[in-house]
């Protein structure tokens, strides 16, 4: 299994570069083979999928309302079971592994966190998934606090869930599921209906996971932070993967964005607007598209 | 999709374009009859019956998925009839030999002082006919709710009156929004449990306290979120002046057709019908069925 060790993001690139050389050999944490899956009664939702997620990658996961982005996420820990196909999980096939046991590779942080606080205290909630893997109280004593510091909330350890506000309680689904130490993080639409701030908070407490080996994998809509902060994209149309690549290249692939119904985000949109100005650069990030408009006014 | 989805459910069929009064002839209907008789064979004509009518509804069998917990109601029927039934024993007249047919002992025969605690077939087939009974109501229940347009139901619910009495428009209220919660509840329950089973909550396991702590993690979010989003729906409800005394108006009238007048005295005739076969000749009743003489 992948130790979590300080590894540096290298922005901008993706794949096997990220993985240290000794890395290079290992196989890919998350396979995923031929999956299809349709809900009981219903038409398919996933169409025969092919993916091979790498340790230490940070994967967006794109497409429009009812793609199968949560539906593909959701196979990745075993809470869906491929109709059709395998999905590999750290060598451990989800068919036949309990998703108990698959969480302890895979952890999946919801959308709504109010699905699942249920306990007195932050710390009761922080600690619970710990405790159920019967760790010693040292260990889920440090590891608790970890994540709690890790979304700010050390503080607030004795404080009743319900009353944090809602930014609050999105981090403290997050630190319960952090606590767990999981090589492979889900999230789940993690700043649909946040704030600027807490955005931000939660795109660098990825980061950071990333930066310490992790692999994250992010359903969002959210193009801006896409473009940011991932190394690969996977866009998702109809069930189907409809584009697997560097954010670069996906945002270069225009109509294909269009005909999934996302839109580029702003800085790409404000580097297409000079095109016709002989700007040919698909900057990512807002330091990099004044970077190269720079270089580009000073040649 | 969550899995217990009883909402209204849109279609152009014969059932949906029945009065609402009509479908709730038919509940009744089921639930004499299934009341009626206690063979499995007649009651399992009955729910084949209901089966029929949700056919004829267009309604898929996805709608139905919940049905499988019945499976163990049922069994917990079986078994628990096939040790403790008593018929004769207890009450009733014993005017003929009757041989109990013992299908097994539950303390075997090898065990020290054994063989006891007989299953006998009797119980458990009058078990079993108990448990069709509650699938029977339990199938036909839904098929009002997912034929009749939620509007429509209120609004039938309102012309009722017995002289100058009504039901009280907050009553219908709540019977109709109770309804329509069904599946918003159901499917924060999918949620939830998806949410903790992430975390490595293991449902299911032989440890009964452990169990127990494990179900917490379930009820009380979806109990808080359901008591949440109440208070919201009454924010939501006072701001649009609900219970402003005036007389409510409907856009959509129901009417009572002549397919209601066949279709009523049709189901009044088959529960007339049954309970006469039932009562009078003893046809769908088991001979050794549990009665107090009077």
């Amino acid at each position: 299994m992948l130790a979590p060790d300080r590894r540096r993001r290298n922005p901008g690139d993706w794949g096997a570069s990220l993985v240290p050389e000794r890395q290079l050999t290992s196989e890919a944490i998350i396979k995923v083979r031929d999956l299809s899956y349709s809900y009981p009664g219903e038409i398919s939702a996933l169409r025969s999928v092919n993916l091979d997620i790498l340790p230490g990658e940070f994967v967006a996961i794109i497409g429009s309302n009812g793609s199968g982005k949560t539906t593909l996420v959701k196979q990745f820990n075993g809470l869906l079971k491929p109709s059709q196909g395998h999905v590999l999980v750290d060598g451990l096939d989800t068919r036949s592994s309990r998703v108990s046991e698959l969480s302890r590779i895979v952890g999946f942080v919801f959308q709504n966190p109010d699905h699942q606080i249920f306990a007195y205290s932050v710390w009761e909630e922080a600690s619970f998934g710990l405790k159920l893997q019967k760790l010693d109280s040292e260990s889920v004593e440090r590891q608790t606090s970890d994540a709690l510091k890790a979304v700010s909330l050390d503080g607030l350890r004795d404080r009743h869930p319900r009353a944090l506000s809602r930014g609050q309680r999105q981090r403290l689904a997050t630190a319960s599921i952090l606590a767990l130490n999981t090589p492979v993080l889900v999230l789940d639409e993690p700043t649909t209906g946040q704030d600027y701030l807490s955005r931000r908070q939660i795109m660098e407490l990825a980061v950071g996971l990333h930066a310490e080996g992790r692999t994250v994998l992010m359903v969002t809509h959210d193009m801006a932070l896409v473009a940011e902060y991932a190394t690969r994209v996977i866009v998702m149309q109809d069930g189907e993967v409809a584009c697997d690549a560097s954010p670069k290249e996906v945002f270069e692939r225009e109509e294909m964005l269009r005909a999934t119904g996302l839109d580029l985000p702003p800085v790409v949109k404000i580097a297409r607007g000079l095109r016709e100005f002989g700007f040919s650069e698909t900057p990512l990030t807002q330091a990099e598209l004044v970077e190269t408009l720079l270089t580009a006014i000073r040649s | 999709m969550p899995t217990i989805d009883i909402q209204y459910f849109k279609e152009d069929s014969f059932v949906h374009r029945l009065h609402p009064f009509t479908k709730v002839i038919f509940e009744i209907a089921v639930l004499v009859t299934a009341a009626a008789f206690n063979e499995p064979l007649f009651l399992a004509a009955v729910i084949l019956a209901i089966i029929g009518v949700a056919a004829l509804a267009k309604i898929p069998a996805r709608k139905f998925r919940y049905m499988w917990v019945l499976l163990y109601i049922v069994l917990f029927m079986v078994i628990t009839q096939g040790v403790w039934f008593t018929s004769f024993g207890d009450f009733g007249d014993i005017d003929a030999e009757f041989e109990w047919l013992t299908l097994f002992h539950l303390w075997p025969a090898w065990a020290p002082g054994g063989p006891r605690i007989p299953v006998i077939f009797e119980g458990a087939n009058y078990g079993f006919s108990l448990g069709l009974r509650v699938v029977a109501i339990s199938l036909a229940f839904p098929i009002l709710v997912l034929t009749t347009h939620p509007s429509d139901l209120t609004r039938f619910l309102s012309q009722i009156r017995i002289g100058s009495w009504r039901i009280p428009y907050n009553v219908i209220f709540v019977f109709t929004t109770a309804f329509r919660y069904i599946p918003t509840v159901s499917r924060e329950f999918d949620q939830t449990l998806d949410a903790q089973r992430s975390r490595g909550v293991h449902f299911g396991g032989y440890n009964p306290i452990r169990q127990i702590k494990v179900v917490a993690t379930l009820f009380v979010p979806v109990l808080t979120s359901s008591l949440l989003s109440a208070h919201d729906l009454t924010l939501a409800l006072e701001t649009r002046a609900f219970g402003a005394p005036t007389e409510r108006t409907f856009i959509h009238e129901v009417h009572w057709r002549r397919a209601d007048w066949l279709v009523t005295g049709l189901l009044i005739l088959i529960v007339v019908v049954c309970l006469i076969l039932a009562n009078s000749y003893g046809l769908g009743v088991l001979p050794y069925t549990p009665q107090r003489t009077i």
